[in-house]
C-alpha cells in the first residue's frame, strides 16, 4: 500500500515538475530525457529496452498522415511511438 | 558418452531485423533439417550442423528486444536462455546500431552464459562512417567478437570457429561486472546473502547477483516463482522503497540508467564515427520523404497494396489452372485404377476432391508470400504499419494489420497467416478473429449464382452492397473482440523503422519455400481428414436403387443433419435444400454452389439452376442467404489455420462460434427488413 502510494506521489512530482513531453516536440527539434511519467510498468520496460532511458537525446523526424503515430531518431535509429506515449517521455529542451 | 558426442548447444539472440535469421540460415546452410518456420512467429527454429568434428546444435531465437518484457517472445526467448542451458549464447548486434543493440547484450551477460558477440552488417555500418575496435570489446565484453556480413556469408565460419572454441574451454568466458550506483549495490549484496540463505550452495555468486538484480528491477514473474518465499519478496520490496526514497526515482529506472552509462563508456572507448551522412542514410531519407509523405504516403501504399492482390490472383491464376488440370488428370488415373467399389467413391469424392480443391490455393500463397517478403525484408512493411496506425487504432486494430486484411478478399486462409508480421500476440489474435469476415474469392461464386438468379442488371450493385457489408462487419468485429472477447491489455505501440535493405534471393526463396511447405503439411492433414468425413455423411446410410441424386442427399446422414437445424434457419426463410448447401459450405464456400448443382440435378444448366432457385426464394431470403453465406463460419481450411496460428482450438472455437451468431443476427435483420418492402 505504502509502496503504491509513494509510487504514486513520485510519479506526479515528475510530471508536474516538467511541462514538456516528448509529444510537444516539432518536426527536428531535439531534446534531452529526463524521466518517464506517471505510467504503468509496461510502458517503462517497453521504452527502457528500446533505449529511452534518462540522459539520451531524441529528435522528431516525421508525423504519420493521420498525425498520429510519429517517428523519432535516437541513439542513430528510428522509433515510431503513438503520441498517447510520447506523452509521457518528459524531456529537457536546450 | 564423451563429451565431444553431446551436441554443443548455441542460441542465437538479438533485436529484429539485425540479421538473425540470415546468420542462422548461413551457419545451418542448406544441411540437415529446420524445425519450424522463420522469424515472424514465436516458434524458435533449431538445426544441427558439423563443425570441425563436433556437432553443433544451432537455435534462432525470435527476435527480442529485452529479457524483461512480457511479449510471447521474450518469455520464450528468456525462458530457453535460463532453462535449456545452452552451451553458448550467441548475441546478434546491428554493428550500425551497437548503442541500442547493447541492451540486450547487458541483460545478456549478465545471465552469466557464455557469450560469443558478433557485429553484423559491419558493411552498413562502416559506410555510415562507423568503426569498432573489436579486441577492445571483446575485452570489455569478456568474450570474442567476431565481424559479420550474414546475407553474404562474411564471417560466418568464425562465428561457428568461436561457439566450438568458447564450449571447450568456457572458463576463457569472463562475464564483465555492470557496476551499479553504491546504494544499489550495497541493495543488491543484501538481497545476494538472502538468496544464499534460502538457497544454500545452488547458485554460484554470478547467478545470484543476476537473481537478486532481476528481483530489483521488479520482474514479476521471477517474483511469482519466489513467492514462497515471502522473507525474501519482502527484503527487496523494502530495498526498492528506501532507495526510491532517496533516489527519486524506482528501482527499474536506475539499474536502467547505470547500464545506459555502462554502454556509453563503453561505447566511448571501442567506437569511432566519421559523422558524414553517407549516400545509404540518404537512400533511406530521401525514400522516407516520399513513401512517408503525408499527402503522398497514403495512394502510393494503396497502389503497392493494389499491385500485390492484382498480381496474387492474376498471376496465380494460370498454376491454379494447371494444378486443377493436374488434379482433375489425377482422379481420373485414380477413378480408371480402383475397381467401382466403396475406397473408390471415397477415394475420387472425398480426399481427392477435397484435396484438389485446397490445393489450388497453393499458388496464391505462394506468390502472396513472395511479396510479403520483399515488403518485410526491404523495411516497406514497418513504414505501411506507421502510415496506417492510427486509422487501424481506432477499430482496436494494430497498424499492421490492413495487409492481411486486404489479403482476406483472396482467401482468409493467407490473410491469417499473413498477420505473422504483428510481433504483439493480442494484437495479431485480434486480426486473426476479424480476417475471416473479408469477403475471399470463394464466396464469388455464390454472389454470382444468387445476385444472377434474383436480381438481373442490380446484380453488380448487390455484390459490391455484400463486400461493404465484409468490410464493415470486419472492422466491427475487430472492436468487438478487442473490448469483449480477448483479454489482456495492448502493449504500447512501439516499432523500429530499420533503414531500407535489399532483400536477398536466399531469404526471399526461405520465406516463400517455407509457407508454401507449412500450407501443404498442416492444412492437408486437416483438409483429407475433413472431406472423408463431409463425403460419409453424404453417403450413408446408402440409398435405395433409383433414387436421384437429390433425394440419395436428403436421406443421408448430412440430409438428415440438414432436416434437424432447418427450424434454426426458418426464421430466415431458408428451407431444407439451403440447409445442406450451408452445411456443406463448412468445407469451402464455393462447394455451396456445387451442393446446389447436385441437389437440382434435375435441371440441367446454370439457367435451368438459375430457374430453380428463384421459384424457391424470395428476392429478400436471397439477399438474407448471401449475407449469411458470407459471414457464417470460416471455411475448413481457415479453422486449421487460426487453430494454428492462435495456437490453440480455443480459438477456432470462438472464431466458428462468433460467425455464426453474426451470420445468423445479420441474417435476421436482412429477412425482417426485406420482408417490409416485399
Amino acid at each position: 500500500m505504502s509502496v503504491a502510494l509513494k509510487k504514486k506521489a513520485l510519479s506526479q512530482v515528475a510530471s508536474t515538475a516538467s511541462a514538456l513531453t516528448l509529444a510537444d516536440l516539432t518536426t527536428g527539434q531535439k531534446g534531452i530525457v529526463v524521466g518517464i511519467g506517471h505510467t504503468d510498468d509496461t510502458l517503462k520496460r517497453r521504452l527502457t529496452a528500446f533505449g529511452v532511458v534518462r540522459g539520451i537525446e531524441i529528435e522528431l523526424d516525421r508525423t504519420a498522415p493521420m498525425g498520429n503515430p510519429r517517428t523519432y531518431s535516437l541513439l542513430g535509429y528510428q522509433l515510431s511511438l503513438r503520441n498517447e506515449d510520447a506523452r509521457n517521455i518528459l524531456l529537457r529542451v536546450e | 558418452m564423451t563429451p565431444h558426442k553431446r551436441p554443443i548447444s548455441a542460441m542465437l539472440v538479438g533485436n529484429p531485423n539485425c540479421g538473425k535469421t540470415a546468420l542462422f540460415n548461413r551457419l545451418t546452410g542448406d544441411h540437415g533439417t529446420v524445425a519450424n518456420y522463420s522469424r515472424v512467429t514465436v516458434v524458435a527454429r533449431s538445426c544441427e550442423v558439423k563443425h570441425r568434428g563436433a556437432r553443433l546444435n544451432i537455435t534462432d531465437l525470435p527476435g527480442l528486444y529485452t529479457l524483461n518484457g512480457r511479449l510471447p517472445e521474450e518469455r520464450a526467448g528468456r525462458d530457453a536462455l535460463h532453462f535449456d542451458h545452452p552451451d553458448v549464447v550467441v548475441n546478434v548486434l546491428d554493428a550500425g546500431n551497437l548503442h541500442r543493440s547493447l541492451f540486450l547484450t547487458i541483460q545478456l551477460v549478465e545471465m552469466g552464459r557464455p557469450c560469443v558477440f558478433v557485429l553484423n552488417m559491419i558493411d552498413e555500418a562502416r559506410s555510415h562512417g562507423i568503426s569498432i575496435d573489436t579486441a577492445a570489446l571483446a575485452a570489455a565484453l569478456g568474450g570474442p567478437v567476431i565481424e559479420t556480413v550474414a546475407v553474404d556469408g562474411v564471417g560466418v565460419p568464425a562465428v561457428a570457429d568461436a561457439i566450438h572454441g568458447l564450449s571447450d574451454r568456457p572458463e576463457s568466458w569472463r562475464a564483465p561486472l555492470i557496476p551499479y550506483d553504491s546504494h544499489l549495490e550495497a541493495a543488491i549484496a543484501h538481497v545476494q546473502t538472502i538468496i544464499a540463505d534460502l538457497h544454500p550452495a545452488t547458485l554460484d555468486a554470478g547467478q545470484s547477483r543476476w537473481l537478486a538484480i532481476k528481483l530489483l528491477e521488479g520482474d514479476s514473474e521471477l517474483l511469482e516463482r519466489e513467492s514462497e518465499h515471502q522473507a525474501l519478496i519482502a527484503e527487496v520490496r523494502a530495498a526498492c522503497v528506501d532507495l526510491e526514497a532517496t533516489h527519486d526515482e524506482d528501482c527499474a529506472t536506475m539499474i536502467a540508467h547505470a547500464r545506459f552509462n555502462f554502454i556509453q563508456t563503453l561505447l566511448a572507448s571501442v567506437r569511432t564515427v566519421v559523422s558524414a551522412p553517407t549516400s545509404r542514410s540518404r537512400l533511406t531519407h530521401h525514400l522516407d520523404n516520399l513513401l512517408l509523405h503525408r499527402h503522398l504516403g497514403l495512394p502510393i501504399l494503396a497502389g503497392l497494396m493494389w499491385l500485390m492482390f492484382q498480381a496474387t490472383f492474376t498471376l496465380g491464376a494460370y498454376p491454379t489452372t494447371w494444378i486443377d488440370t493436374g488434379m482433375q488428370a489425377l482422379t481420373g488415373q485414380v477413378d480408371g485404377l480402383i475397381p467401382p467399389s466403396m475406397l473408390h467413391d471415397l477415394m475420387v469424392n472425398g480426399v481427392m476432391a477435397g484435396v484438389g480443391g485446397t490445393i489450388v490455393f497453393l499458388p496464391n500463397i505462394v506468390i502472396l508470400f513472395f511479396f510479403m517478403s520483399i515488403l518485410s525484408e526491404t523495411g516497406y512493411l514497418a513504414r505501411a504499419a506507421f502510415l496506417l496506425d492510427r486509422l487501424m487504432n481506432s477499430f482496436g486494430l494494430h497498424g499492421k494489420a490492413l495487409i492481411p486484411l486486404i489479403m482476406g478478399f483472396g482467401c482468409n486462409a493467407t490473410a491469417v497467416m499473413a498477420t505473422r508480421t504483428i510481433e504483439s500476440q493480442r494484437s495479431r489474435l485480434i486480426a486473426i478473429l476479424a480476417a475471416p469476415y473479408v469477403s475471399c474469392s470463394a464466396r464469388l461464386p455464390v454472389f454470382i449464382l444468387f445476385a444472377g438468379a434474383f436480381f438481373g442488371d442490380w446484380a453488380g450493385t448487390v455484390v459490391f452492397a455484400l463486400y461493404a457489408t465484409s468490410i464493415v462487419v470486419a472492422l466491427g468485429s475487430a472492436i468487438l473482440f478487442d473490448r469483449m472477447v480477448v483479454a489482456g491489455k495492448d502493449e504500447p505501440f512501439m516499432m523500429e523503422l530499420p533503414p531500407y535493405r535489399r532483400p536477398t534471393p536466399s531469404s526471399l526463396c526461405y520465406h516463400v519455400w517455407d509457407s508454401a511447405q507449412d500450407f501443404l503439411r498442416k492444412v492437408g492433414g486437416v483438409i483429407i481428414i475433413g472431406s472423408i468425413a463431409i463425403w460419409f455423411l453424404q453417403q450413408y446410410p446408402a440409398a435405395p436403387a433409383g433414387y436421384t441424386a437429390s433425394q440419395r442427399l436428403e436421406q443421408s446422414y448430412l440430409g438428415q443433419t440438414a432436416a434437424a437445424v432447418t427450424p434454426v434457419f426458418a426464421p430466415l426463410g431458408f428451407g431444407w435444400k439451403d440447409s445442406i448447401a450451408i452445411l456443406t459450405g463448412l468445407l469451402s464456400k464455393e462447394v455451396v454452389v456445387s451442393s446446389y448443382a447436385v441437389l437440382n440435378a434435375q435441371d440441367k444448366g446454370s439457367d435451368g439452376l438459375r430457374k430453380s432457385l428463384s421459384s424457391g426464394m424470395t428476392p429478400p431470403v436471397a439477399i438474407s442467404f448471401m449475407v449469411f453465406v458470407l459471414l457464417y463460419a470460416p471455411c475448413l481450411s481457415t479453422i486449421a489455420v487460426i487453430r494454428r496460428e492462435a495456437g490453440s482450438w480455443r480459438w477456432a472455437g470462438v472464431s466458428f462460434g462468433v460467425s455464426l451468431v453474426i451470420a445468423w443476427s445479420l441474417a435476421f435483420v436482412t429477412t425482417l427488413v426485406g420482408g417490409l418492402f416485399a
